[in-house]
């Protein structure tokens, strides 16, 4: 009887044991990165969301078996979650990788238009050729090619800090030069010689006249790297 | 109860191995790092541990003989694991240089990319939990395994020996399931409720089908010509996001789980046509969710 009644009790050491990694996990996340009060206060709740979550599981055959299992794998496994939120609560993925936070999709997102950007190749007969920099970077992946270039055009056209902004101009100047080279080494037989950044904007308002406006940005000439 | 997994045989772990090492194999081995050498330095931000190489010493880092190197050293390691010979510490080596190999990749990512995470957490766990058994084994460790012998029948009613197989099995299903909770409540806590009602799911769509340049690819377009499909969009968002949250009551539940993979799979495909997001390393980690020894027959043999 006694036996069963431990049996059904409520798993107080467990409980304890959560609370405390929980703690570490939260208390390691505020040391490496202190967010603004506002963000802290959703990380907070985002954290206690992971408490109950675990408080709850430790009620779980899952629990169960955790407890059963080994001190290194325990080891293992305790060290790996404990990243895993850190990385989550911390939320600058380029800091904590490979635990990084996972927080894709998570905030609205609804401008009036939506901006993008494409890319075009001037031959010698002044051409234009369509260019697809996620297509010659298959290492990096399409959307995180995209954004490298989103990031960097809206560097560049920030008018916040000057120094910034010069640098973000350079560092765009010099990518675009690359995907020029890279695409003439993929295709020797119809080489370009400059490389156009365009700038499509399509408004989402009014969906009935979908028209994309498209703005040609930059033009980065290959060989003498001149800007025209 | 018994958890997935629990009482898995040696040879579902080897296959399981193989089947996470050979797709990194498969990975690593048809892509072309060596294009990084062709990008700038400025553009490079290094992600995690590298960021404390020094400034002077990156330019190695995307030197393309360093880079075809470190994916011949990787391609070994990987090799090695897959042919079972020195496993223990070529699993090792592998997930040293798989996680600098990524490191590389995504420090010229605009963001993050989460493809292939999961498989990455998927070899450490299926090269460290095999240390782990080692220590075990030889006694080392501050919480030993307690052996049949040394406990009494009732004891062993409720703390029975532990199948070690299981554990790097469980831990990846874990993993991979806690991975889409941490997206789920962070949207909901971040989002709100905003999130949902707003159309930021038409609008993440729209950016990822116009941002690629196939005009053949990104369905996403469609949904400015079919409301429809939108407003279905939108219905489905909340749906997922809970699934999403709820995701790791598939290690207790067979009925969630076949809920989960009813719910989960078509959504990754969906997502692959409308949003221009396919996670398939993540799918390939599906077979976890599948009891690979049942009946008694091993799925693996």
């Amino acid at each position: 009887m006694i036996k069963e009644m431990k049996k059904n009790s409520i798993p107080w050491a467990r409980i304890v044991l959560v609370v405390g990694l929980w703690l570490i996990a939260l208390g390691l996340s505020l040391l490496v990165h202190k967010p603004p009060w506002q963000e802290m206060s959703r990380t907070f709740v985002e954290a206690l969301i992971y408490l109950i979550f675990f408080i709850l599981l430790s009620f779980s055959p899952l629990s169960q078996y955790f407890a059963k299992i080994p001190g290194p794998h325990k080891l293992i496994l305790t060290t790996f979650f404990i990243l895993l939120l850190v990385g989550q609560f911390i939320n600058h993925p380029r800091l904590t990788f490979p635990f990084t936070s996972w927080a894709m999709y998570g905030r609205p997102e609804h401008p009036e238009t939506l901006v993008f950007y494409r890319y075009q190749g001037v031959d010698d007969k002044q051409n234009k050729i369509d260019i697809s920099p996620e297509d010659l970077l298959p290492p990096i992946g399409k959307s995180a090619v995209a954004s490298k270039f989103k990031n960097l055009v809206s560097g560049a056209f920030s008018n916040e800090d000057k120094a910034k902004q010069k640098e973000n101009e350079e560092r765009l100047k010099e990518l675009l030069l690359a995907i020029g080279k890279i695409y003439n080494r993929s295709y020797p037989e119809h080489p370009i010689r400059s490389v156009e950044l365009i700038k499509c904007s399509l408004n989402l308002r009014d969906r009935s006249k979908p028209d994309i406006v498209r703005q040609s940005l930059w033009r980065v000439a290959l060989e003498s790297r001149s800007l025209q | 109860m018994k958890l997935l997994h629990q009482n898995t045989s040696p040879e579902t772990l080897k296959f399981v191995r193989v089947w996470v090492f050979g797709i990194w194999f498969l990975i690593i081995a048809q892509d072309p790092i060596h294009l990084l050498s062709f990008l700038p330095i400025s553009v490079f931000e290094p992600v995690g541990f590298l960021r404390i190489i020094p400034i002077s010493v990156r330019p190695l880092l995307i030197d393309s003989l360093f880079l075809y190197g470190i994916k011949i050293v990787t391609l070994i390691s990987l090799v090695l694991v897959i042919l079972n010979i020195f496993s223990k510490p070529a699993a090792v080596f592998a997930c040293v240089f798989l996680t600098l190999y990524q490191g590389i990749v995504r420090g010229f990512g605009g963001h993050i990319s989460h493809a292939d995470l999961v498989l990455l957490y998927a070899a450490y766990f299926l090269a460290l939990f095999p240390l782990a058994d080692v220590m075990v084994k030889k006694g080392v460790g501050f919480l030993p395994l307690r052996s049949a012998k040394d406990t009494s029948i009732e004891e062993t009613a409720i703390h029975p020996m532990v199948n070690l197989n299981g554990i790097p099995l469980i831990a990846i299903l874990s993993a991979m399931c806690f991975t889409y909770t941490l997206v789920g409540v962070y949207r909901i806590v971040y989002g709100g409720i905003e999130t949902f009602t707003s159309g930021s799911i038409t609008f993440w769509a729209l950016r990822n089908s116009f941002q690629v340049l196939h005009p053949s690819w990104g369905f996403g377009k469609f949904l400015l010509d079919y409301p429809l499909f939108d407003k279905m969009l939108n219905f489905g968002f909340p749906f997922i996001t809970l699934f999403e949250v709820f995701a790791p009551l598939c290690l207790i539940s067979r009925r969630f789980r076949y809920a989960f993979l009813t719910v989960m799979i078509p959504f990754h495909f969906l997502s692959w046509f409308i949003m221009e997001v396919f996670f398939w390393e993540s799918l390939a980690l599906y077979i976890l969710f599948f009891d690979l020894k049942r009946n008694g027959k091993d799925v693996a043999s």
